[in-house]
């Protein structure tokens, strides 16, 4: 046979590789493949890259193998399935994406198995939401008492602008080694801009996504930090992406996109 | 790399023989290779047992690549180390089994990474055939496939 060296090949190598192809892979297709393989899954290392964010009960916003074989009709199987990936990891994940219908006692698993998480990855509000401050997943109630729990986060989405004064103060307090920021489709205000120039004031990367903020906002963030290396405001609602007081702002930041933001959204409103 | 480095090249001889004059800055990427140099147990020509003329010709390309590309757009090194990966079953287990013995961290990254995109989202006899060198026949003959296969509902 031909090739067939793949089982042998050594386990190290194996691991990283498997680290990268996801819970769906690992789960239903790999530990079948041979009996090397198998036992390469059951070793912690592989499942350090955890995202769950395909998982959702309306199953036809996603269509996916782990729905069908799993059957996640309710939030018991939900709760189930996440503490049961996250036992397999036994505490070395790095990398974590929660769905929109995790439970209050997976998410506190999360954050009692995940002591070295570095990327947390908080779901998006949903679309028709997104004006408001609104948070619609109650577990998320806990997050700021949980922060103390990942010492060592230098990524966390937060998806929409709710609580973030007490998540990032406890960042602050907590995440020596946080650096960047995703604030994806947030509200910002005047209390939201100040909020995270004085709270991480250490920040390097910064994706305010499909946020909602007017120009001066966006300019007392910019004008806050030192260090920025990566700012995306692409998609942003309230400002002129070409305006010159943000461009001369941006030109000291090295990679700076500002693609599709507009002064407003009646812009692109397109009458039925 | 310029000229007057020439007191700081050094000799690797691959498993059959070949020998390639690589920079130290180059060579020292592969860990292994680094620990060898600063112990001062190396002599102008380090072996490289296991790793054949071939694959070491490609190990040092990727080196030098990464090497001399440190100022260049990190979006050039990328493409690059994609089409650099984009290779043959045979030649891309040879390589990580290289990469991993010398410890050159950054190839077996990439590697790793390639392979795992070829593995996501295959099916068990796709991944079987793929890396394991299985026939067709032998995934329609093995029971344990056969029944999932007879499971299934082919609408």
């Amino acid at each position: 046979m031909e090739g067939g060296k793949w089982e042998d090949l050594n386990m190290d190598c194996l691991l990283n590789v498997f680290g990268r192809v996801g819970i769906e892979s690992l789960l239903l297709d790999i530990p079948f493949v041979c009996k090397s393989w198998h036992r390469a899954t059951l070793s912690p290392p592989c499942w350090k890259q955890l995202d769950f964010s395909r998982i959702s009960l309306d199953d036809v916003e996603f269509p996916s193998r782990l729905m069908d074989v799993y059957e996640f009709n309710d939030k018991l199987a939900v709760n189930a399935f996440i503490k049961f990936v996250i036992k397999c990891s036994a505490g070395s994940v790095t990398f974590l994406s929660i769905p929109d219908c995790c439970t209050e006692e997976a998410f506190l698993d999360v954050a009692n198995e995940c002591p070295d998480l570095r990327v947390l990855l908080l779901p998006l509000t949903p679309d028709h939401d997104y004006r408001h401050c609104y948070q619609p997943y109650d577990y998320l109630l806990n997050i700021p008492s949980l922060m103390s729990k990942w010492k060592n986060l230098e990524f966390l989405r937060l998806g929409g602008s709710f609580q973030m004064e007490e998540v990032l103060a406890q960042t602050n307090i907590h995440c020596k080694n946080f650096i960047a920021l995703d604030i994806t489709k947030a509200d910002i205000g005047d209390f939201e801009a100040s909020v995270i120039v004085t709270l991480l004031p250490n920040i390097k990367l910064l994706y305010p996504r499909n946020a909602t903020m007017e120009k001066e906002h966006l300019v007392m963030i910019l004008k806050g930090y030192k260090g920025l290396e990566y700012v995306d405001v692409s998609k942003c609602i309230g400002f002129d992406a070409y305006d010159d007081e943000i461009l001369k702002l941006a030109s000291q930041i090295p990679t700076f996109i500002n693609e599709g933001s507009m002064f407003d959204y009646y812009d692109v409103y397109i009458p039925p | 790399m310029s000229s007057s480095l020439e007191k700081n090249m050094l000799i690797l001889r691959s498993s059959d023989g070949e020998e390639f004059i690589v920079p130290e800055v180059v060579a020292v990427m592969s860990k292994a290779i680094k620990n060898m140099v600063e112990d001062e147990c190396a002599s102008n020509t380090i072996p490289v047992p296991n790793v054949d003329a071939n694959i070491l010709a490609m190990v040092i390309e990727f080196c030098k690549k990464h090497d001399e590309s440190e100022a260049e757009a990190a979006s050039d090194l990328k493409t690059f180390d994609s089409e650099f990966v984009n290779r043959g079953q045979e030649a891309l287990y040879d390589l990580i089994t290289a990469a991993n013995f010398r410890d050159v961290k950054e190839l077996l990254d990439a590697l790793c990474q390639n392979v795992a995109e070829m593995i996501k989202g295959k099916s068990v006899h796709h991944i079987r055939i793929q890396f394991l060198g299985y026939q067709l026949f032998e995934i329609l003959t093995s029971n344990f496939i056969w029944n999932i296969w007879c499971d299934r509902d082919f609408d």
